[in-house]
């Protein structure tokens, strides 16, 4: 009996060590992946297979952690990103898939919020139905980021676009479609690489914009600014109701040293292209 | 002492599960086999590990954002079979893994990866060597959105009859060649191939190896030859073109679109990069050795050739040619098929390098010390193949260099030789046979001219 015992031990034991011989540390393990990210900061946290609900935003503030692996991550908080990494440094993010769940699409929020961080490397994730002005992958007041093989799909959602401010200038609000894919303000040496930007939900149709009523004014100021479209407005309807970028960088003077490359944007529904090829 | 045993094995079967279930991936060695785990796991990524894991039938996804990854090298035994299969689904992610044919069972005619009317599938790292044949060693057929990057394809090439019996209105023979193809796209839109690397080191073109495999003998003849059929060749019971197939070919007459080939690196291919699409940007690219660089033809518009480098190629650095393929646009109620225009042109040459023209590995076969044939050109532009091709125009070739690497001395019997050209000039444009191209405009080249001059028509100062 004893002897079974050791031997029950030693098997135990030469397992557990094989398997902490895997050295992986795994989201699974712990009861959140934000359990995980706290529970071991600056170390890469492995996220297995399947739909990982969450209704806060994941944070990442610690030097060289981050995130990889095949799971996926849902954020059903519409209120909320899908994952800031903010105040930090060596962050890397690797072929997870991020998105939202139907019903709670379009956000005002970001995706992938990035913020005052240097360093950061985005690779091979996919952001899908993140949907808003927020952007999918949003940039702000960072250095040395890199978001390359990323893979973004339908970031735009109805948005009233509200020109009412800077006053002297504009002067009015109108429905519009917005949403960004990457977006980048006053960001240094930022590289976009081999990215697809593609948007299959919204298509610029006029049977569209009829029924969604873009275009429309909607809020007008007692007094026109300079640039404001007198037609239009008089009209009732702008024809600029498509707003956004699949990549935009700016900062108006703050933004440098940008390299966007080999990325590859797409409007039209690939459903249709893929069945005239057939 | 059962009880004991009883409960020992429930411990570890717990424990194993405990543990299989911790770090929450799912691996492919849980499972009877690769196929096994990816059928029990739809939808989801699939570790493979370490080894070798023998199949004998083609691994097989069809089920959206599946996929596999992991350092696992697939052998497939069975060369009947392909060596994986994505078909009629999306999102899939293959990452990492290498897969071969072993030793005795290299040459196939199947695809190695295939990938058939999907969309948005991902190929990224993965390693391919030793799939042999014209087949592909990846090949993808009616996609949408398809990435391959950052792989590896090695030994891609075996001996193949080419046989152009058909169609009889243009060919009616069929010889010994070598074909292989290392990525092979026909009727994909949005296709990015990116920094991979295309390379044959089984297959060298050398005269002896010809010789021993037979190559270029013409093995059948129609009793009537069509009007693209080479009439010496056949008398002769030889033709010259027995290497075929390329390293990258994007393909499909008229129904190819929007792809991105850069950052690649060739090496000794037939053909490097073959084009038969429409928007097409090939960038940074690198093909070391072959008989040619890259072509467009049979109907490629709008391609954007920037930023390359072509060396060690013998008959062509940078082709462009409207193919018996190429037609205006027609009548769709007479044309079910094609009739959208599929014309050549509206293309952009510009900043790359072509040296060493002339001192590849099939030097013996295609030119000479006197350069060859006058068409035999780092940079060509064709006429058509057929009469009622339209011709090739707007083409701007600019910013380029051709460079005569004989001038600064090659070593023979290892001493330096300063050698003349080996080619006779820098840019061919055909100027007689109809249908010639229209409005070429060439402008701030280095050009060094060949044993004939910078190019066969008079060139404004550059």
């Amino acid at each position: 009996m004893r002897k079974t015992l050791i031997a029950i031990a030693g098997i135990m034991l030469s397992a557990g060590t094989a398997f902490a011989a895997k050295g992986m540390i795994s989201s699974a393990d712990y009861d959140s992946i934000q359990a995980a990210i706290d529970a071991n900061p600056g170390e890469m946290v492995f996220v297995p297979n399947g739909r990982h609900e969450i209704e806060k935003s994941l944070m990442i503030t610690a030097k060289n952690s981050g995130l990889y692996g095949p799971g996926t991550i849902v954020q059903k908080n519409t209120e909320e990103c899908l994952l800031r990494i903010t105040d930090t440094d060596g962050v890397r993010i690797e072929g997870l898939t991020f998105t939202r769940p139907e019903g709670a699409t379009d956000t005002t929020q970001a995706g992938i919020f990035i913020r005052d961080a240097s360093n950061i490397t985005v690779d091979g994730v996919r952001v899908i139905d993140n949907r808003g002005p927020g952007g999918s992958i949003d940039c702000h007041l960072t250095e040395s980021v890199t978001i390359r093989d990323c893979y973004i799909e339908n970031y735009k959602s109805l948005f009233v676009d509200d020109r009412m401010e800077p006053a002297d200038l504009y002067g009015y609000a109108f429905q519009s479609i917005d949403g960004t894919g990457i977006k980048a303000l006053n960001n240094n040496g930022i590289t976009i690489r081999g990215n697809r930007v593609v948007e299959k939900h919204f298509i610029p149709t006029k049977e569209n914009v009829e029924r969604l009523g873009l275009g429309k004014i909607t809020k007008v100021g007692e007094k026109l600014g300079r640039l404001a479209p007198l037609e239009d407005i008089k009209a009732g309807y702008t024809s600029n109701w498509h707003q956004g970028s699949a990549i935009v960088v700016a900062g108006l003077g703050h933004a440098r040293l940008a390299i966007v490359a080999e990325t590859m944007w797409r409007t039209r529904p690939r459903a249709s292209t893929f069945t005239q090829t057939m | 002492m059962r009880v004991t045993k009883f409960a020992v094995a429930g411990f570890l079967i717990a424990a194993g599960t405990a543990l299989a279930a911790k770090a929450g991936q799912i691996s492919s060695a849980d499972y009877a086999s690769i196929q096994a785990a990816i059928d029990a796991n739809p939808g989801e990524m699939i570790f493979v590990a370490n080894g070798r894991h023998e199949i004998d039938k083609s691994l097989m996804i069809t089920t959206a954002n599946a996929g596999l990854y992991g350092p696992g090298t697939i052998v497939q035994k069975n060369v009947n079979e392909c060596l994986l299969r994505i078909m009629q689904t999306e999102g899939v992610r293959i990452e990492g893994l290498t897969f071969t044919r072993p030793e005795g069972a290299t040459d196939t005619t199947q695809e190695g990866v295939f990938i058939r009317e999907s969309s948005n599938v991902t190929l990224d790292g993965i390693r391919i060597i030793d799939n042999r044949g014209p087949g592909g060693s990846i090949s993808a057929y009616k996609c949408a959105n398809l990435t391959i990057r950052d792989s590896f394809i090695e030994n891609y090439k075996s001996l193949f009859i080419d046989d152009r019996m058909k169609p009889e209105d243009l060919y009616g023979y069929a010889f010994q060649s070598i074909d292989g193809t290392g990525i092979k796209a026909f009727h994909n839109t949005g296709i990015v191939i990116r920094g991979n690397r295309v390379v044959e080191s089984h297959f060298i073109p050398s005269k002896e190896n010809v010789e021993k495999l037979g190559l270029g003998k013409i093995t059948k003849v129609a009793e009537k030859l069509g009007r693209l059929a080479p009439v010496q060749d056949i008398k002769a019971g030889y033709t010259s073109n027995w290497h075929q197939g390329s390293a990258i070919i994007v393909g499909g007459l008229g129904h190819s679109n929007f792809t991105i080939i850069a950052e690649n690196y060739i090496e000794n291919a037939a053909q490097g990069i073959d084009i038969h699409a429409d928007n097409v940007t090939i960038s940074n690219n690198i093909v070391n050795g072959g008989i040619m660089g890259m072509k467009a033809m049979h109907g490629s518009r709008n391609v954007l050739i920037e930023g390359n480098q072509f060396l060690n190629v013998d008959l062509w650095g940078i082709m462009l040619m409207p193919g018996a393929g190429s037609h205006p646009a027609r009548s769709q109620k007479e044309n079910p098929e094609k009739f959208e225009a599929n014309n050549d042109g509206g293309t952009i040459i510009a900043n790359n390098i072509i040296s060493n023209f002339g001192y590849g590995p099939q030097r013996w076969n295609w030119g000479g010390k006197d350069g060859g044939t006058t068409t035999q050109s780092p940079i060509a532009l064709m006429g058509g193949q057929l009469a009622e091709n339209p011709p090739l125009k707007d083409v701007l070739i600019m910013g380029n260099i051709v460079y005569d690497t004989g001038r600064d001395g090659v070593i023979e019997n290892g001493e330096p030789t300063v050698e003349g050209p080996r080619y006779q000039y820098a840019l061919y444009v055909e100027q007689t046979k109809e249908p010639k191209p229209q409005n070429v405009i060439v402008r701030g080249n280095i050009f060094n001219a060949g044993s004939k001059g910078v190019a066969n028509f008079e060139l404004p100062a550059q």
